[in-house]
């Protein structure tokens, strides 16, 4: 997967889907507040590993800003603000039209992807395939 | 009256032939089915941990579906050249209208990257056009956003 994204074949995208309530709609805004600074991955990626460990709290969120340099004070205010609660609460509804009702749920080009790894990556192959012939006809 | 004893004979036997194949159709549950039917109501109300709710036999038959679409849309390709000439001129200038109205929804599909569509509409233009769309932004894009293939994960933190 990770080399279809790479040559340009593939491109993944993150959908928020909010299952677990309010704690995890907080890490989805604080995510989306990152995003506002261009640290949308890395904040994302940190904040997963960190809050599993120390759990999701306001506090956690700002260290893990501070940690990854972005400026605090802007990020507070957004994540006080709850800037981005709207944008979450479209993906939840995308989500919902899309038929997803659980995490994790694939989707490649549009249809249901599969839940196993090799599953998966054989729609990708598939998919890949398909585009190379489109590509080359 | 010969006649009439005939047609009198059929008619009971076609009566006959009615009763006995309806008496065929009635379901006859017995008690083992009937258990069989309570067990696989039971397991279907069953939790389970995965709530997307989704065959995985269904997931799995995507790739094949993508390859059998993909060629009927080859074979549907490959058949319009063929009827072409025989259309007349007015006829052929349907499909430069039916272009321009493919183009159409494209553009309106590019317009979705745009931060100035209102949030309201932006969820109606993603969800009728689909994967195709760059939904909200790029900043949870990894890749190339015009990369043919488009993986979507919908996800959650915990």
């Amino acid at each position: 997967m990770e080399e279809a994204i790479r040559t340009g074949l593939a491109r993944y995208e993150y959908r928020h889907f909010i299952i677990f309530g309010p704690a995890s709609e907080f890490g989805a805004m604080a995510t989306e507040c990152a995003g506002d600074q261009g640290a949308w991955w890395e904040f994302h990626d940190a904040y997963l590993l960190e809050a599993r460990a120390r759990s999701f709290t306001r506090a956690g969120a700002i260290e893990i800003a501070r940690d990854e340099g972005l400026d605090v004070a802007q990020f507070t205010q957004c994540l006080d603000n709850e800037d981005h609660r709207d944008r979450i609460l479209q993906m939840q509804q995308l989500g919902i039209a899309d038929g997803v009702s659980g995490t994790p749920t694939f989707r490649v080009n549009g249809r249901p992807g599969a839940r196993s790894l090799n599953a998966l990556l054989d729609q990708i192959r598939a998919a890949a395939e398909i585009a190379e012939q489109e590509e080359g006809g | 009256m010969r006649k009439l004893a005939v047609m009198l004979l059929i008619t009971a036997s076609l009566g006959l032939i009615i009763a006995c194949s309806s008496d065929d159709e009635q379901p006859q549950e017995t008690p083992a089915s009937a258990a069989v039917t309570q067990s696989q109501d039971s397991e279907q109300e069953t939790p389970t941990a995965y709530q997307a709710g989704e065959s995985e036999s269904v997931e799995e038959q995507s790739a094949q579906a993508l390859r059998a679409e993909h060629e009927q849309e080859q074979e549907q390709a490959a058949e319009q050249p063929a009827q072409q000439p025989q259309q007349s001129r007015a006829a052929q200038a349907e499909p430069v209208e039916a272009a321009a109205a493919e183009e159409a929804p494209a553009e309106q599909e590019q317009s979705v990257d745009s931060e100035d569509v209102p949030d309201q509409a932006m969820v109606g233009v993603i969800i009728e056009s689909g994967h195709r769309a760059g939904v909200f932004a790029n900043r949870n894009v990894l890749g190339n956003p015009d990369a043919p293939i488009a993986i979507a994960e919908y996800s959650d933190f915990l």
